[in-house]
């Protein structure tokens, strides 16, 4: 929501481009953004219990701690299943730095109602990075300190050259390969990089290092249900092999930390839960999107990735200079970048960085869904001028 | 037993896990601690 918000000031901002008077001013009143915030994600869990109600379910209000494998305790009252699905989700951690404790989590950062004139980050992962771009594009100073060696990790490694490159623009300085070593009172932070003590002065800290499963306090234990590195245990039915009659989805699974996981993971237990071990869990075609501005979206496999497992790997790719709706829109940043197998021509990948990225992948994973190969998309029709036919144009050579 | 299906958590996936539970017609339950959406949109 602020992403899209703060993406909007700053199309604005450069607007005046486009002919457009009285864009100079366009400023973000950050107290009446997080308002309007807090009132929208207030609308999505308001009358959420009644609406539980209305439809059978019976809402506990509590923590629930198993005593037994098929007996909880939820404020202090004693509830006996057949069978339990646990989505507990997950929450922010704090690494062990010194002077950790002043530093924000992405909740209570995105409480604050005023913008940090500069802000540190530790962590380069999905959220450090989108807030990053949002905050940096709001015109905070961000430094963003990754303790690994690139950002997003995760991501195709054109993609992320792409972003690491509009990074100082956007106000944003990434660091890599960095030990953070302490926070001071005045929320300065000091850190190690290539062995030399660097210290990077701040109003804010956000500590983004992850989400580790909340499985802390429910009594796992006296359920037999395992846990690996601190998340419960499952198998591709999201039912744990030592408790059979438990079954977990979402966050607190580890495994796919994003919401539209947690649906089809919530679906798929209690389905599994109630009539048997029907369905597994099939992620092969996941498309996912980081809403740094401009978004970066992809399915399937990055080119290294493919190139690791083997394939004759062929890359196309397009770049929105080249799309007059992008040339139209003032916003010609990106690309779409299309991983091919040369021998059968089967889509292996997409990635796409710019605007309108997190939609437009859709059109290739439907593609890639119902095994399209290059040769059959090069041959489509699309609308003129779209953004969605940089990905038709991507399939050509 | 209370249930059919007990189910801990009222972010994204418990809601979705206890609505299909209920639409299967099972006797269902959802235990919350603290508000009722998940983490993507229970903090924007």
């Amino acid at each position: 929501m602020l992403v899209s918000t703060v993406e909007l000031a700053s199309r604005a901002r450069r607007a005046g481009e486009l002919g457009l008077t009285g864009t100079e001013g366009v400023g973000l009143d950050w107290a009446a953004v997080i308002a309007r915030k807090n009132r929208i994600v207030a609308s999505w869990s308001e009358g959420k219990d009644t609406a539980f109600e209305r439809q059978g379910i019976s809402v506990l209000r509590g923590r629930a701690t198993f005593v037994a494998p098929h007996e909880l305790e939820v404020a202090d009252r004693r509830v006996t299943a057949e069978r339990v699905v646990i989505a507990t989700g997950s929450s922010p951690k704090r690494p062990p730095i010194e002077g950790i404790e002043r530093a924000l989590t992405s909740d209570q950062l995105l409480e604050r109602t005023t913008l940090p004139e500069r802000m540190v980050v530790i962590g380069g992962g999905v959220i450090a990075m989108e807030l990053g771009f949002a905050f940096g594009r709001a015109g905070t100073r961000v430094t963003v300190l990754q303790s690994g060696p690139a950002v997003l990790p995760a991501l195709d490694d054109d993609s992320r050259a792409a972003l690491v490159a509009l990074a100082p623009g956007a106000g944003l300085a990434l660091r890599t390969n960095t030990r953070v070593k302490r926070i001071s009172p005045d929320h300065s932070v000091e850190a190690e990089i290539e062995g030399q003590l660097e210290r990077f002065p701040a109003d804010a800290v956000l500590v983004a290092t992850g989400r580790p499963p909340n499985t802390a306090g429910l009594g796992l234990e006296a359920a037999g249900v395992a846990v690996e590195r601190g998340a419960v245990k499952v198998n591709e039915y999201r039912q744990s092999p030592s408790a059979p009659h438990i079954y977990a989805a979402g966050d607190v699974t580890g495994l796919h930390q994003h919401t539209p996981a947690a649906w089809y993971e919530g679906r798929l237990a209690a389905e599994n839960a109630l009539l048997g071990n029907r369905r597994a869990a099939d992620f092969s075609l996941f498309p996912t999107a980081t809403f740094t501005i401009p978004a970066i979206a992809q399915v399937g496999l990055t080119e290294a990735s493919a190139r690791q497992q083997g394939f004759t790997v062929g890359v196309s790719r397009t770049p929105f200079e080249d799309s007059s709706a992008a040339a139209v829109r003032n916003e010609t940043e990106g690309f779409v970048k299309v991983v091919f197998d040369q021998t059968s021509g089967r889509i292996l990948g997409v990635h796409i960085l710019g605007p309108g990225a997190e939609d437009l992948i859709h059109v290739a994973a439907v593609a890639m869904r119902g095994s399209l190969t290059r040769e059959a998309l090069t041959g489509m029709h699309y609308v003129f001028p779209t953004l969605a036919g940089s990905v038709f144009d991507a399939m050509w050579d | 037993m209370d249930y059919d299906v007990l189910v801990i958590g009222a972010g994204t996936a418990g809601s979705f896990a206890a609505r299909t539970a209920v639409g299967l017609g099972a006797r269902t339950a959802i235990v919350e601690h603290d508000g009722f959406a998940g983490t993507c949109l229970g903090t924007g």
